[in-house]
Formats: C-alpha cells, structure tokens, sequence
C-alpha cells in the first residue's frame, strides 16, 4: 500500500496519545470556563469588599454562561450507552452456519468473537463492544451485520467485510482507538447539545420578537428590525466547535490508519481480490439499497401498500438478480464514487482503501466462495420478516401486504391519480365532470386555456401573454389529456403498469393505442383543436363514453 | 441584607428596560438625523453634476431629448396595416409586404408584422386559410414563430432561462423551421428571405457552423450582401451563441471585404467588437484601440458612400454615434447625432433607458466637440 504509509511523521499510537490528551483537553475547556468565572466573580467580590448591586448582575450572567456548559457537557446520559440494540438477533442454534463462518474469523485474527450476532437493515457491519471507562475495560462484544451485505456480497467478501471489522481488534492500537472513537462521540454530541439548546433559545425568542412587532404595529409603530440570536449558548457552541475541529484533525488521521490495517487482516483472512471486491460493492450496495427502498419497497406507502412480508428488504435480491440492473450495478462498480474527502469522516476515500488492497500481490486465491452470502442465513425468508418487524415505523403494521405486480399496478394506478387530481380540480371549477371526457368537452366548447389557466403556473407562464402564454398552457393541457387518458383506461382496467426490475414501472395500453396517441392529444391540442381522434382512440379501446353509458 | 439584595435585583429588573429604551431612542433619532444631512447633500451633489452636464441642444443642432422618437416606430402605412391586422383585417398587410423591393426591405417590412403575429395571429390564419399558397403570408408566419419562440425563451442569459422555457422554445423553433420549408417551397426561387428566415432558427436549435454555411451559401447564392441576413449571422457567429470573436470578426470581414461601397455592411464591424468587449468584460477605453479607429473609418467611408435614402441608414449613423463617442471623437461623433435628427436607433435602442443613455452620451460628444473647438481656435 504506497499512498497510506507515506506519511509517517508521527506514529499511530503517538497520534492516539494526542487524541486522548486533547479529548481531555476537552473537558478541561468546560472546566476552565466555570473555574475562571467563578474566579472572577470572587475577585469582584473581594476587591469591592462589599454586596453592591452591580455584583449581583455580574453573578447572573457568569450564571447564565456556566450553566449550559455544566447542563451539557457534564450532566447528559447518552442514551446509547444503555438499552437494547438495534435489529434481530441472530442466535447461535439458528444460524449455523453464519456463525461458523464468524467462528473461523475470529480463530484465525486471533480476537474474542462476538456474544451475539444483530442483523440490522443497513448497509454496514461492525463490532460493538460495551466498554467501560471510555473503552479502557473491555466487554460483551456484538456483530452487527446489514441484511444488504447478505443479500448483495458473496461469502468470499461477507468474510472479508467481516474480517476487516474483526482486524480492528486484533490492532495492538485498539485500546486507544476505541478512545478516540468514545471521545468523538463526546465532542460531537457536546456541540450537537449547545446548538441544540441555542436553536430552542433563537426559536423562543423568535417568537418573542415578533410578537413584539406585532403589538409595535398594532400602536401604529415601526417594528424594530432586531433578529433573534442563539444566545449564550450558540456562542459556547462556536468555541467547542473550534474545538472539535482541532481534535477531529488528529483522531481521523489514527482511525484512517487503523482502517487501512484492518483491511488488510482482511485481504490476508479472505483474499485480496475478494476483499477489493468488497470495498468496490459496498458504495455501490448503499446506492442500490436507497433506490430500491425509495423506488421498490416503498412504492405503495402512500397507497397504503408495502409488498409480501420478508420482501421489504428481501426484494433487493430480485433486484440485483436482474441482468440489467447487475450490468448497470458492475459498470457503477467500476467508476468508484470520486468524493471529496470528508476531513471528519474517520474512513479514508474507498477509491484509495481499493488501490492500497489491489497494491498487493496477487495472493492466488481469486475472488474466494462465489456462493451468495444469504445462503448462510437458514430460513431467509423468516429472519427477513422479523427484520420488518422491528426496524419499520409503527405505520407500516397498517399496510396491506400485497404480492409485487400488484402492488406496482396499485401504487401507479394511486400515483396517476394523484398526478391528475389538479385538474380533475380545475375541471370541477369549471362545472365540468373531473374525467378525461370532461376535459375533451372543455376542450371542444373552447374552454381549454380557461381550464389551463387554473392549473399550477411558474412565474414566466403566469407573466406571458398572447400566444407565448398559450405555448405555455399548451404542454400542460396534453400532459393533463395523457394522464386523464391513462387513469380512465386503467380505472377501466384497459391499461395497467407492469413491474419491471430493470427500469420503472412499465405502463401497458390497449394494443394499437400508444400508436396513434401522440397524433391524437397534438390533435386536440392544436390551435384548430380536434378531438375526435382520442375520443375514437378511447371508444376504439373499450372505454365508454359518458353518452353511451347515460343510454 | 437578603432584603437589600432582592429589592436590589427587583429595582434593576424594573428600571433596566426603561433606561435602556431611553438610550436606543436617542441613539435612533442621532440615526434619523445623520441619514437626513447625508441624503441633503447627496442630493446636491446630483444637482452640481447634472448643472455640469446640461446642455442647449438647439445650439448644436440638436433636437430636444423630448422631441426624440425611437426609431422602428411604424411609417403610416405600416401603422394603419398593424391595425387593420390587430382587428382582424390581413389585407392591408399584405398590401404593404407586396411591394416591388429588395428583400432587405421587404425584410424589414416584415418585422413589425411577424412580431404582431407573435402575440396575436387570428389575423394571419384567417390570411392563410383564405391564401393557403401566399408565400408572403408563409414568410411572416415562420417568421411570427420564431419571435414567439424567443418570447417563451426571454433574451435573457441562458442561466436565467427556466428548463420549461427551453422546452417551448425548442418545440416553436421546431415548428417555425418546418414553416420555413414550407415558406421556401411557396416562395419564388430567387427570394433569399425564406432562407434568411432560418438564420434564427439555426442560432436557437444549435445548427453546427457546418449546417450554418450551407444555410448561409443559400442565402448568399440569392443575395450576396443582404443586411438584415448578415446582421442576423453576426448573432450566430458571435461567443455567446455557435461562434467566437475570431469567427465572429472573420464573418464580418469577408463580408465588408465582398460588398460594394456604401452597402452599409462596414457599421456592422462596431457591432462585433461591441459583442466582443461586452463578453470579455471590458472597460470602455477599449474604444479607443487603433483597430476600433480603422473599422470607424472604413464605417465613415462607407456611410459617406451610401445612397442617404438607404433604409439601414439610421442603424450605421447609430452605430457610429455610439462608437465614435466612445472613442473620444466627439466632433465626428456629434455630426451623426446631428443627422440622426429625430430619431433613437441601435444600439441605444438596445438598453433599458434609450432616451437617457442617447442623452447622456450625446451630452459627452457636444462637450468634447466644444472644448476641441476651443482647442483649435
């Protein structure tokens, strides 16, 4: 690994020391300020050798200031230090098989294994171990282990991901590192409390303000154009936050080390093509998950749909399985994510962490076990569903599991219809049935730029005029004629989406349909507007129209 | 003494708001105060600076500002066809496009017309329905397209341009360019104008300079030194649309270089440089470079040569008012004032205020002519 080792100015465990002397430095700061406000106020009082006034109002600002800073970074419990982790537990008779694979990790690095193996819904893995004294006492370890990871890797990388995770025990540095890792959690979370309590003080006092200025204008009088501060705690944030910045610079460095360490406990555990197969996937199985969770799983939520249980996530693999979409997935996988890197982020950039592993020679072990990792997990399928239960947000008990092409036709179809719902809107405006039919006899009785004109507008649409401004409405009036075209024959069940895992939702239409619908909705959107030809393409499909039905 | 504290403590909390309302009100009114005498004395700075500035335009031959017109406000004939096609009536317009004259003219002629059409065109269908193989009508529709594809799009900068403009901006261009193949198929063979019609279309839909010099052979096989298509290409030649300042400044050239003297093509070199420093940003001296000074002269002896009733004659006097005023001639530049009489023409005509920035500039000329004078007497 050529890059990483370069700069070597100061050791890792050096760089741990100063990590931990800087955290500490930390508190001292908070205790500094209360020790030196405190000191101030008892050297006003001796120098003035008496009770006055002024005192007092001294002593309650050096109050209002040692307040937050004691209420924040001393008082607070974190919560995660306690209570149960996330995601389902996989146990040891259950899962044979994982644990075996888990079992050989930990043999072979030499490091304790786990208490319990978590799966969680992310995209990641990791060890936890409760520590005591900021780390310095070790404790029950766990394995958490993302159901993407299982879905998406291979064994040869599952164990490569997991080695990596294990190689950051068996690192001598660990002790400290595990330090570095509690500090940062600290300082973050003392700086995340002054804010959050400054963004609560900026809220009150917005609120006070403005209710000042309304009372000002009620007299008759100029509101004060004063603006609401964070006070006293916003201020106390700036100065942790300088602070921060400066422990953050050190501790990266330390955990950018380690992670490049752990990766290779783990090229020399699983392989070093399986491992460079990993880091590559990883990014790209973030990506995946988000869009198939965005764009799959949770297609039918405002609908009130979710697909068939242990699909919520499960479906990910239908996902990947499609040769298009893995095509589409490996051409990703390629071109790494070039990001700019995140000074605070204590992993180095992926595309560096790859170059250092594929650096190494070539070991001759390939890319290791091909098989999927979820073969590992028994009975899939059940575990997957125990996942839903337990990670998605209560709402999700009310949804209707339904199997996948319906939940697409159902979920497009609800989509539709929400997409034509300001016109059906403008439609009843103008006193006319909210159908597509409707729209036609607005359309034929010269009304189509009336009903436009009621739709949504950007700013330049709502400043034309003539017949600029009719070129504007003119796309709006075809799109809204497509959707209501669409949502009646699919109301009708004359149209219908299909899913797809290769691209979105496929919308089939009646055959010979899609043909002649382009002509036909510039036919009635034209100048000289004729709408016989949708109105034919619709009947021809099977739809009736509202003349035919009163009959 | 724990009585003495908090009647203390009550005493400031009760009296702290007054005395500090008190203060931020005096401190207001000393605000109020200041403003005021700055603002007095700003305005009289203006006042100094405008008395400065103010001129007798009676004694330099020039009209007062208020007496300006902008030109391109329509002839009486032109007028009365406007109207005639704003109620509905396209015959009066299509006598007025009739007339026996060089397409530059019956250009120009158009203009007015197609922008009409573009806000309102109940008059041009009904002209079309009634003539459906008027080439003239076929023109000023295409024509009529391609300014309501501009007024989708605004001229403003392509970042201030929303992607919906755009989209109807594409899809008019796109209908105007097969209007234009419908145009060119009516029109008779030798009439440049279908052609010169497309010079726009091009610029909007991104021609390559390829396609551009094929569309540009057509017109030049028809009419060698038509202004209004030239003035036209120099937009597409120039950076911010498919050109740059060194195709832009080639483009021009050849065609001075071609064209007969007095064809007025030579003003429209001022144009080109006035795209060029407006682009790289600047300053005005940039004026005064020696090859601004030859393309002024060459624009001098170009005017000199042309027939005084050319109809481009205002646009070059314009050009050359604008230009040698910039380039510190104000004797050369308050004779073109001088001959422009009435009228506000490009590039004035090109900012939001004409009138103001032709006075303004038009002051400049006269006091640098008045004190040359001194000068030399």
């Amino acid at each position: 690994m050529g890059a990483p080792q370069r700069s070597t100015g100061m050791s890792t465990s050096t760089r741990a020391v100063t990590a931990v002397a800087l955290l500490a430095g930390f508190y001292l700061l908070a205790l500094g300020i209360l020790v030196g406000l405190l000191a101030l106020d008892v050297a006003l009082y001796q120098a003035s050798g008496q009770l006055r006034p002024g005192l007092a109002k001294i002593w309650a600002l050096s109050a209002a200031i040692g307040y937050p800073v004691v209420r924040v970074v001393f008082l607070t419990r974190r919560r995660k230090d306690d209570g149960e982790l996330p995601g389902v537990r996989l146990t040891r008779e259950q899962q044979p098989a994982l644990w075996a694979m888990v079992d050989r990790i930990a043999e072979r690095t030499g490091v304790r294994g786990p208490a319990e193996i978590r799966l969680v819904p992310e995209v990641n893995a990791g060890v936890l171990e409760e520590t005591r004294l900021l780390g310095l006492v070790p404790g029950k370890r766990h394995l958490v282990i993302g159901a993407p990871l299982l879905i998406g890797l291979t064994e040869g990388e599952l164990e490569s991901v997991l080695a990596h995770e294990f190689g950051h025990y068996s690192n001598r540095d660990v002790r400290l590192a595990a330090l570095t890792v509690a500090g940062r959690r600290a300082v973050l979370h003392t700086v995340g409390g002054l804010h959050h309590r400054a963004d609560r003080h900026q809220a009150g006092e917005a609120a006070k303000l403005a209710a000042k200025a309304e009372k000002r204008l009620a007299k008759g009088r100029k509101p004060s154009d004063q603006e609401a501060t964070g006070g006293v705690d916003r201020v106390l944030a700036g100065l942790f936050t300088l602070y921060a910045k400066l422990y953050f610079r050190v501790s990266e460095a330390v955990g950018r080390r380690q992670e490049y360490a752990a990766d290779l406990v783990a090229a020399q555990l699983a392989g070093r093509d399986a491992t460079a197969a990993a880091l590559r996937k990883m990014p790209v199985l973030d990506s995946a998950q988000d869009f198939y969770l965005s764009r799959y799983a949770t297609i039918g939520w405002d609908a009130g749909l979710l697909p068939p249980p242990g699909q919520v996530y499960g479906g990910l693999l239908d996902l990947l399985s499609d040769p298009k979409r893995r095509q589409e997935l490996a051409d990703h996988a390629l071109d790494l994510p070039e990001r700019e890197p995140d000074p605070y982020d204590s992993h180095p950039p992926i595309g560096l962490r790859v170059a250092a592993i594929e650096a190494l020679p070539d070991d001759g072990r390939g890319p290791g076990a091909d098989t999927p990792a979820l073969a590992l997990l028994h009975d899939a399928e059940r575990v997957l569903t125990e996942l839903e239960v337990v990670s998605l947000i209560p709402e999700a008990a009310g949804k209707q599991r339904v199997e996948w092409p319906e939940l697409v036709r159902r979920a497009m179809l609800a989509h539709a219809r929400e997409a034509a719902a300001p016109a059906g809107r403008a439609l009843t405006a103008l006193g006319l049935p909210a159908t597509v039919h409707g729209l036609l006899d607005a359309v034929d009785a010269g009304r189509a730029w009336e009903f436009t004109d009621r739709m949504p507008k950007s700013e330049q649409a709502a400043a034309a005029t003539g017949r600029a401004a009719r070129e504007f409405a003119r796309p709006v009036l075809r799109e809204e004629l497509g959707h209501a075209a669409v949502v009646a024959l699919a109301e009708a069940g004359l149209a219908g989406w299909e899913l797809s895992w290769s691209g979105p939702a496929e919308l089939h239409l009646p055959d010979g349909f899609e043909d002649a619908f382009d002509a036909a909705l510039d036919a009635a959107c034209a100048d000289t507007a004729d709408t016989a030809p949708l109105r034919a393409l619709l009947t021809g499909a099977g739809l009736p129209s509202p003349a035919a039905r009163t009959v | 003494m724990i009585g003495i504290i908090v009647f203390a403590v009550v005493g400031l909390v009760l009296l702290f708001p007054v005395v500090m309302t008190r203060l931020a009100k005096r401190k207001l009114a000393q605000l109020e105060r200041a403003k005021a005498t700055i603002a007095r004395h700003e305005d009289r700075l203006a006042e100094e600076e405008r008395a400065k500035n103010t001129i007798v335009p009676a004694d330099h031959g020039l009209l007062l500002g208020k007496d300006l017109v902008l030109d391109g406000a329509p002839e009486p004939e032109e007028a009365a066809a406007l109207e005639a096609a704003k109620a509905g009536d396209w015959r009066p317009a299509a006598a007025y496009l009739a007339v026996d004259a060089s397409a530059d003219v019956r250009c120009r002629r158009q203009r007015a017309l197609a922008l009409l059409a573009a806000e309102d065109d109940t008059w041009l269908r009904a002209w079309r329905t009634e003539r459906p193989e008027d080439p003239t009508a076929a023109l000023v529709h295409t024509d009529a397209l391609v300014f309501l594809a501009w007024n989708i799009r605004s001229s403003a900068g392509a970042d201030q341009v929303s992607a919906e403009q755009f989209r109807g901006f594409h899809r008019v261009l796109l209908e105007a360019e097969e209007a234009a193949a419908e145009a060119v198929a009516l029109a008779p063979e030798d009439d440049p104008n279908p052609w010169v019609d497309q010079i726009s279309i091009a610029m909007g839909l991104n021609w390559s300079n390829d396609r551009f010099r094929q569309l540009w052979a057509e017109v030049t096989a028809r009419d060698p030194h038509h202004w209004a298509a030239h003035n036209r290409a120099l937009q597409y030649w120039c950076a911010k649309w498919h050109g740059s300042h060194e195709l832009m400044h080639r483009f021009i050239d050849e065609a001075i270089a071609a064209a007969p003297a007095g064809s007025l093509l030579a003003p429209m070199k001022l144009e080109a440089y006035y795209e060029q420093f407006r682009r790289d940003g600047e300053k005005l001296t940039a004026w005064e470079r020696p090859e601004v000074g030859a393309a002024l002269d060459a624009a001098l002896a170009d005017l000199a040569a042309a027939d005084p009733e050319h109809p481009r004659i205002r646009y070059a006097r314009g050009w050359l008012a604008f230009a040698l005023t910039r380039a510190e001639r104000p004797t050369e530049a308050l004779e073109q004032y001088q001959a422009l009489g009435r009228y506000i023409p490009q590039p004035f005509t090109n900012y939001n205020d004409p009138r103001q920035f032709f006075v303004d500039l038009r002051i400049a000329a006269v006091q640098g002519a008045v004190a040359a004078a001194r000068q030399n007497a």
